[in-house]
């Protein structure tokens, strides 16, 4: 039992039971833990801070399977903790600078000990975590910054499921200007039918809303010219996991050569390389309780028959544009390099998190 | 009027009318002549229509910033004559008898001769004859309303308009802002009980049936925003599903119960509403009475078009049922037959359709046995009967195959076709249609089935079979159209938004279904396009989809059915 067991249970508790709602509460609440693990006393060299949050970080992914909000945000500071140590041990920009260069090109640094004694470095980590956390309380509204340039006058952009991001950024882009007389289709988004709470949204913040079945995905892309996704990883490759129904919005909207554009915070970065087969391997994704699916008056038929509700859906690279993001927008080939510089190299981020990565 | 009558009149004008008013003189009755003379129209209020439309309104112009104030003054009802009672309603606040009038002149004259008094002095002068009244219309004016006119209170202000001559009080241009408001909420309570006794008629409304009721709320667009681009389009399909062409008259009960099924998805698949629409005209043709006097050929064609019209206007007719229709050729019955031998034609025509369409079903069924291999993972979506039969053929012939059931959560088809699967014994799997990525790799091939074939080569199927198609076709998956060539279409359209196509009757989101800036659009079928198909499996062979006008051009191919009407 360690100091923090406590508080990690509690913050467990309190993701899991809803208490704390949307990724970006779950990011900021997971940044908070990291906060408080360095601004203990419990560390004295940069090795001990970072086995202490891989041990804490391990239980509270484990304790989450479902978040994988928490896992980007633990590796992500892990990242910032080694190369804060590294920029301590070598004074020199030039040092500095290959650092940063090997992360982008996904080599191994050459640090494996971290375990010189640097004074200031508490300092400097805290101050760069603080710095981290900023950047998490501005991350809408730096992605909504950018809605008045991807959105032009009379667009129709579609959309499925309910992302609170992508409803910031159409109501950012209607509150920017009055009179943008762009219109969104909403699909609903079966099993969840969160469609439906977002054409809410929506229409709400006077946008001409149009709230379609899945069914007619196929229907309505012809007369789309932009489609504008929500997600809940953006991994490596560019591609997406994303609710169920996005690959399909994705696969229709590259039939009829619209543009596809993901909006998600860094946050939602993930450090996975790809999505392995998909239905073969377990990390990437999960079957849920089928009730969506099948309601329960069907009960005795379901009962002979398996009823699958697979929880997320991989999307392609091929299929997506562009990423809209708080570090700003990245076409899907520059991906690979963005995430780099947020976790390092792959095979870094890989060995320390021994985790429970979902 | 022509002009607005609030607003000031030249000098001259003014004086010919006062000249007009003083030769006339006073009258004790008040009578309806001289009210007209005497009308002001109030601000808010439309212009009455009023026998001397020229008449302007009275020119208390020295004072302007009172004229506000005088327009409104008053409503003295009692002139009224009863025949124009209701009209003058709403110009109550307009009003002046011949005496108020009257008063308020010699009033302002006295004001005037004694101009050296401060000017707070005249104005409330002026004022006390309104407030007199005011206080007096807030009164009576709830019960002037609708009932006749009353005397009684003419007599009244006859009495305070003379006695007001002498009144000069002294008032704070508070107490004069007062009066003022006063007579304003009085005109506007009066106002808002005229429009409530209009309202106060019931609307007459007539009584839709329940699906068309849902249908045409969906219209109820909101008043501000306008529509633009999508949600119009939208709102006109609505409309036009909204909009009853048929009349339920004359229709047989047997086609109404049709026509319920139909509608509420307990017969789904167009085979199923063929054999359906087949059974319902029997019943037709049973109860059939030729009238006198006509040919029968004519009259039966006629009637029969009547209760297929009631389908139409409801938007439930699809090609197989046109062409079943068609090929009963009512039309070339001879002209001398008796009604018994037309009934027993028609009769036998039908039967023979029927087992056409089951030997078809066979036949199909037989065809796909080729596509199918022992142990493969079939995908199938929505509810066809067609391929509910052909699979029910192959089990029982002994293929083993395992089938993945694509369903959706605005309809039950998928649910349908999976119990009617799993009480076989095949083993199934059940997915959305928004999963269906998830399991595609392992499909070996996919069944769609169709309502009908397009001239252009396309399917028309279920709402969704295009998207199906489309995530099979990436990942090379064979997407097999199950359809007879009784389905074989002569139109051809581009795209999931033609005339024929409906919306769904229920809404996604009930909760939400007024909500301004918003609207809800649910098509009930897909077009699917030539590249997503494999072939075609019919009942005479598997067909490439390019082959589809070669079937209907064909010389051997049903001539009637190319015709346009019956």
């Amino acid at each position: 039992m360690s100091q923090f067991t406590e508080i990690r249970n509690k913050l467990a508790f309190n993701i899991k039971h809803g208490n704390i709602q949307g990724s970006l509460e779950v990011a900021k609440a997971t940044a908070n833990f990291v906060d408080l693990i360095a601004s203990s006393d419990g560390w004295t060299v940069a090795s001990d801070l970072l086995k202490i949050v891989n041990d804490e970080g391990k239980k509270l992914t484990t304790a989450l399977p479902l978040h994988a909000t928490v896992a980007n945000v633990l590796l992500q500071l892990m990242h910032i903790i080694r190369a804060e140590y590294y920029y301590a041990v070598n004074q020199s920009t030039q040092a500095v600078q290959r650092f940063v260069e090997s992360c982008m090109n996904c080599e191994e640094i050459q640090e494996k000990k971290f375990s010189a004694q640097c004074p200031g470095l508490k300092d400097a980590i805290l101050d760069h975590i603080a710095e981290y956390r900023t950047e998490l309380d501005l991350s809408v509204d730096n992605i909504t910054e950018q809605a008045a340039e991807q959105i032009q006058p009379g667009e129709v952009i579609m959309t499925i499921g309910r992302s609170s991001i992508v409803a910031a950024f159409l109501q950012a882009k209607k509150a920017a200007e009055h009179l943008s007389d762009f219109q969104v289709i909403v699909a609903e988004g079966a099993p969840q039918c969160e469609g439906v709470k977002m054409a809410e949204l929506l229409a709400k913040s006077k946008i001409q809303t149009t709230l379609i079945s899945d069914t007619n995905i196929y229907s309505f892309m012809s007369r789309v010219t932009k489609v504008i996704l929500g997600t809940n990883l953006v991994l490596r490759s560019g591609g997406l996991r994303a609710l169920p129904g996005a690959h399909m919005v994705g696969l229709v909207a590259h039939e009829h050569k619209v543009p596809v554009i993901v909006v998600a915070p860094t946050y939602k970065f993930s450090s996975m390389l790809s999505e392995s087969h998909q239905s073969d391997n377990e990390t990437f994704n999960l079957l849920a309780n089928p009730k969506g699916v099948a309601k329960f008056k069907d009960g005795i038929i379901a009962s002979n028959v398996k009823v699958l509700n697979p929880m997320y859906d991989f999307v392609p690279p091929d299929y997506v544009s562009q990423v809209v993001s708080n570090i700003g927008t990245y076409g899907v080939s520059h991906m690979f390099t963005a995430i780099n510089e947020l976790y390092g190299a792959v095979e870094e981020s890989a060995k320390d998190l021994k985790m429970a990565v979902v | 009027m022509e002009e607005n009558p609030v607003q000031p009149l030249s000098k001259s004008k003014r004086k010919r009318l006062r000249k007009k008013l003083n030769k006339q003189g006073p009258k004790e009755d008040g009578g309806e002549a001289q009210a007209d003379l005497e009308f002001v129209p109030a601000v808010q209020v439309e212009p009455p229509a009023e026998p001397c439309p020229c008449l302007k309104p009275q020119p208390d112009l020295e004072r302007e910033e009172e004229s506000p104030v005088k327009v409104k003054e008053p409503e003295n009802t009692q002139e009224i004559p009863k025949t124009e009672q209701i009209k003058m309603d709403v110009t109550k606040g307009a009003e002046m008898s011949r005496e108020d009038i009257k008063a308020a002149r010699q009033a302002k004259k006295a004001a005037k001769k004694s101009k050296e008094n401060k000017k707070p002095e005249q104005k409330e002068e002026k004022t006390i004859v309104p407030k007199e009244k005011a206080q007096e219309q807030a009164q009576p004016k709830p019960a002037v309303v609708k009932e006749p006119v009353q005397k009684a209170p003419v007599e009244k202000i006859e009495e305070t308009g003379s006695t007001d001559k002498g009144k000069v009080q002294q008032k704070s241009s508070k107490e004069l802002k007062e009066e003022r408001r006063l007579k304003q909420e009085a005109q506007r309570a009066a106002k808002a009980q005229k429009a409530e006794q209009a309202k106060a008629p019931p609307v007459i409304e007539a009584k839709p049936s329940k699906s068309v009721k849902a249908v045409t709320e969906n219209v109820n667009k909101p008043a501000k925003p306008m529509l633009t681009g999508l949600a119009r389009t939208i709102a006109t399909m609505a409309r036009e599903c909204a909009r009853i062409d048929c009349n339920p008259d004359g229709v047989h009960p047997a086609f109404l119960q049709l026509e319920a099924r139909m509608q509420s998805r307990l017969l789904e698949g167009s085979t199923a509403r063929v054999v359906g629409l087949m059974r319902a005209l029997r019943s037709v043709i049973n109860d059939y009475k030729v009238p006198e006097n006509v040919a029968i050929t004519r009259d039966l064609v006629e009637h029969v078009e009547k209760q297929v019209a009631y389908l139409r206007g409801r938007r439930l007719m699809s090609v197989a049922l046109d062409h079943a229709i068609k090929s009963l050729r009512l039309n070339t019955l001879a002209y001398d037959v008796s009604e018994q031998e037309a009934k027993v034609t028609v009769n036998a025509a039908i039967d023979a359709y029927i087992n056409k369409i089951e030997q078809d079903m066979q036949s199909v069924a037989l065809n796909l046995a080729h596509k199918v291999k022992d142990g493969a993972l079939l995908a199938v979506y929505s509810y066809s009967c067609l391929i509910m039969n052909a699979l029910k053929q192959l089990f029982k012939t002994g293929k083993r195959f395992r089938v993945v059931v694509v369903g959706s959560n605005t309809h039950n088809g998928g649910m349908t076709m999976l119990s009617q699967l799993s009480d076989l014994g095949v083993e199934c799997t059940y997915l959305l249609i928004n999963q269906v990525n998830f399991i595609m790799p392992r499909v070996q091939l996919v069944l769609l089935g169709a309502e009908s074939m397009l001239a252009n080569c396309s399917m028309v199927g279920p709402a969704g079979s295009a998207q199906i198609a489309c995530v099979a076709n990436s990942q090379g998956v064979p997407v097999y159209a199950c359809c007879e060539t009784s389905k074989f279409s002569y139109d051809s359209h581009q795209g999931s938004f033609f005339k024929q196509n409906e919306l769904e009757p229920e809404f996604l989101a009930p909760q939400l279904k007024n909500m301004p800036y918003m609207s809800q659009c649910s098509l009930r079928c897909d077009v699917v396009p030539e590249r997503f198909i494999s072939a075609i499996i019919t009942e005479v062979t598997i067909l490439p989809c390019s082959s589809v006008p070669d079937v209907l051009h064909s010389p051997s191919s049903d001539t009637v059915l190319k015709s346009r009407t019956t």
